[in-house]
């Protein structure tokens, strides 16, 4: 797979019509109404990103691809999403124009798996929540090793994000903490076993909670 | 490559997955159930798999393939 030489999309092509079109029309108006905070964690991560790269983040809410829109706004980024979604075909429709990865959570495909690491290796921005569900209570839980495959796989980055979700639901301000980007290839080789990934699923998770501690929640 | 060559290899990959826990297997072991690989040790067999045999898994998920004999029949065939 080759990758664009300087990692820049086009301003405008078709087949990101919808994604822009959400993107600008949502966009400027929630963005006033949120007025994100961000927070770096060091000065490596508030470089922008470029060519492709794997964005891990917790998910505490149905508006959480939405905010990863906020807090990177500047690159279009593919959304792994569950198979289910596509069920209804008008559903279907709206998530492939704006184009997420569907992923079967039970029965999860190689073709899915390679879906996501073509799109790294394009120099595509692809966003996954690794903890694989909503966690209503704001607990960083386990992540799914998956997330370290796909990475390691495509010898792309992984950008750990922390969304600090609003005290009061759209009356507070929103906050991000973006972590500084790890190479699971350079740090870990490149060849990894199930167990070395699983536990390089839980440091991400260890980093995930440290950025939530640097949101400044303590739960 | 015969059947008995494809097992014996699928044997080193799943040894290469999952250590002394491979040790014993047949044709019948159950991947999930038997063995105990969890889903990122499955997409890690198949991908090895597709490496040392050169062939794609294609429209296929992890819980299609439930035994040792189905990965070397699906080698089998793609290898035809």
């Amino acid at each position: 797979m080759k990758e664009k030489k300087d990692n820049r999309a086009p301003l405008f092509a078709f087949r990101y019509f919808v994604y822009d079109f959400i993107k600008i029309g949502v966009f400027l108006t929630s963005w006033l109404w949120f007025r994100p905070k961000y927070i770096y964690e060091s000065k490596e991560a508030k470089l922008r990103l470029r060519g492709g790269a794997l964005v891990l983040s917790n998910h505490t809410s149905f508006l959480d691809p939405l905010y990863l829109i906020y807090c990177l706004w500047y690159r279009r980024q593919r959304f792994v999403c569950m198979k289910e979604f596509y069920n209804s075909k008008l559903r279907g429709l709206f998530f492939r124009l704006v184009g997420c990865i569907p992923i079967d959570r039970e029965n999860t495909s190689f073709d899915s798996l390679r879906d996501i690491t073509d799109a790294l290796k394009s120099g595509e921005v692809v966003s996954i929540f690794p903890e694989g569900h909503i966690g209503w209570t704001g607990d960083v839980a386990e992540f799914k090793a998956g997330a370290v495959l796909m990475s390691s796989l495509s010898g792309r980055p992984i950008v750990p994000i922390y969304i600090k979700k609003p005290a009061r639901q759209f009356f507070s301000r929103l906050t991000f903490v973006i972590g500084e980007p790890i190479d699971i290839t350079a740090v870990y080789g490149r060849r990894l076993n199930p167990q070395k990934m699983q536990e390089i699923a839980e440091s991400l998770r260890e980093n995930e909670i440290k950025l939530k501690k640097l949101s400044g929640e303590d739960k | 490559m015969t059947r008995e060559e494809i097992v014996t290899k699928l044997g080193e990959i799943l040894e290469d997955t999952l250590g002394e826990k491979a040790a014993g297997f047949s044709e019948d072991s159950g991947l999930m159930d038997g063995l105990g690989l969890t889903s990122v040790d499955m997409l890690y067999l198949i991908i090895a798999t597709e490496e040392s045999f050169g062939i794609r898994f294609r429209n296929i998920g992890i819980m299609d393939l439930r035994t040792v004999g189905e990965v070397a029949d699906y080698i089998e065939e793609a290898l035809r």
